[in-house]
């Protein structure tokens, strides 16, 4: 099983965000999660990647049921990218002993390499505070060449492509396809034609997931 | 930085104010100076004359003139500190509203920990700049004294005043290259280390989650670790700096009151001086020699603290710029 939630409920002070949630998604599966704004789907994520600790209920990633052991099984891209004030090179290893083919493999893959190649300092150059000498396109590829340089079994994808115009979305979606193959994925997003194709489209609402079908 | 501080009283307003003050509080120094010596000199001689009622009259007169220079001086240090409290809060107040004002690109072009060293430690610095001790009040007053007690000194004995010059003047530019300046250089370079950690910091928070799920902190921290350690280092240079300093400044001190002291006694046994006068000019000597060492190291920590000043322009423009 890659993910399994039961009965997970969660909120914040008195407000109550995910109400007894429950989940199976098996390895390799793609599910599409549609909810409007507010409706919990980062919350949602932000559990399954180990981020927030489940205090209702049981959630289990990849074997893992502690935060630290599910942060190690999951990669994810989120709405707004964290870009650091490092290196790209830096930006997408985290620090971590990645060799120089692989960094490259990813920059390939989320379709950077074009660019990175035109700078002079290369994977050297240096990403300033909150991404200000990136364009919205460029800081979010730079996430999606760190998620693919972590290669973990786990893809969570918390609408990558809601900041962007319609044509970087596009190109976005195609860059993450490296990304997501093989994988087990969960993308939440309120654009439906974003997850066409997925195994399973879920709906959050209330605090509550649905079969799309069902609805 | 002439054209900085004018730059920042005609913004803010108080250049007279300010001016007016300084004025008021500079001739303290210079005046206590005056007094010990005039005291120690007409004490010294009511003694060796067996005037005891002078020596009581000199006694009482020392006594009235501190205490009247103590409420003087305490007076006007507390007008000082109003006058402080009241610029610090109307120059965080414009800075913040000039930083409001700007084009949205040009608060983008600086970094966060940029905007907020502005508006702390540059705005300590030049607070520290304009009112704290051994900054620019100070060199102000140590010029009064320095030009008053050595024109007396050299009144009283030129000889003496040459002799003393001889050994300060040479002292004095090898201060300047040895401590000023380099203390000048390393403090601006840890203000932009102090930026670059507040970044970090900044980022650490804003992308924690990122951090978290990639595991990144020990990446960061490092980074923090190395700023960290510049400030260390800068500190431990700096401390060198300033006891390369205070050597000199005990070796000018001893050494030379010794050879003054030798020629003071030769002039004495020569009927040139009495010890009255020559305890006198002692005294003027040290005030030239406090004044000097107080006007070196407010002339460095005004270095120092205009760089502040300079870093805040980069926000309101300069007197022809912006």
């Amino acid at each position: 099983m890659g993910i399994l939630l039961k009965e997970v409920s969660f909120g914040y002070g008195d407000k109550r965000i995910l109400d007894k949630v429950s989940l199976a998604v098996r390895e390799k599966e793609h599910i599409g999660i549609l909810g409007c704004s507010g409706g919990g789907k980062s919350t949602l994520l932000k559990l399954l990647s180990g981020l927030y600790t489940v205090k209702e209920g049981y959630c289990e990633v990849e074997g893992e049921t502690k935060p630290e052991g599910i942060r190690k099984q999951v990669a994810m891209v989120m709405q707004t990218p964290g870009v650091f004030p490092l290196s790209i090179r830096e930006n997408i290893t985290c620090g971590h002993p990645i060799s120089e083919e692989k960094v490259w493999e990813a920059v390939q893959a989320a379709q950077l390499e074009e660019w990175v190649r035109s700078l002079p300092e290369g994977l050297d150059s240096l990403v300033e505070e909150r991404g200000s000498n990136l364009s919205g396109g460029q800081a979010q590829r730079i996430a999606i060449a760190r998620a693919i340089a972590k290669d973990a079994p786990v893809v969570l994808l918390d609408e990558p492509t809601s900041a962007l115009d319609g044509e970087t979305a596009d190109a976005l979606l195609r860059a993450m396809e490296p990304l997501t193959k093989g994988k087990t994925v969960i993308h939440v997003t309120h654009r439906e034609e974003t997850i066409q194709g997925y195994d399973r489209i879920l709906v959050l609402r209330e605090g509550k997931l649905f079969e799309k079908e069902s609805l | 930085m002439r054209k900085s501080l004018c730059n920042v009283f005609r913004r803010l307003g108080g250049g007279c104010t300010y001016c007016f003050l300084l004025v008021l509080r500079c001739p303290v120094d210079t005046v206590f100076c005056i007094i010990n010596a005039v005291f120690l000199r007409k004490a010294f001689q009511s003694i060796e004359e067996g005037d005891s009622a002078g020596l009581l009259f000199t006694c009482a007169g020392f006594g009235v003139a501190n205490f009247c220079l103590f409420l003087y001086n305490g007076t006007m240090w507390g007008k000082f500190a109003v006058f402080s409290a009241r610029f610090v809060g109307k120059l965080k107040q414009f800075l913040f509203d000039t930083m409001l004002k700007l084009p949205f690109e040009q608060i983008e072009e600086k970094t966060t920990g940029g905007w907020l060293t502005r508006l702390n430690s540059d705005v300590t610095m030049t607070l520290n700049l304009l009112t704290g001790a051994l900054n620019l009040p100070h060199l102000v007053f140590s010029t009064v004294r320095i030009a008053v007690t050595s024109l007396i000194f050299g009144k009283i004995s030129p000889l003496l005043l040459t002799v003393e010059l001889v050994i300060l003047v040479p002292h004095t530019f090898f201060r300047q290259w040895f401590v000023v300046r380099p203390m000048e250089r390393l403090m601006k370079e840890s203000q932009e280390k102090m930026e670059h950690a507040a970044v970090y910091l900044e980022s650490t928070v804003e992308c924690g989650d990122t951090i978290r799920l990639y595991g990144a902190e020990e990446l960061l921290l490092e980074r923090y670790r190395a700023n960290s350690l510049f400030l260390v280092k800068f500190r431990l240079r700096s401390n060198i700096r300033k006891t390369i300093g205070e050597f000199l400044q005990l070796l000018l001190n001893r050494g030379g009151y010794l050879l003054l002291f030798c020629l003071g006694c030769e002039m004495i046994h020569a009927g040139k001086l009495d010890f009255g006068t020559l305890t006198e000019a002692f005294q003027y000597r040290s005030g030239m020699l406090a004044g000097t060492m107080m006007w070196l190291n407010s002339y460095a920590e005004v270095r120092k603290n205009s760089v502040g000043l300079r870093r805040m322009e980069e926000i309101y423009g300069t007197e022809n710029g912006r």
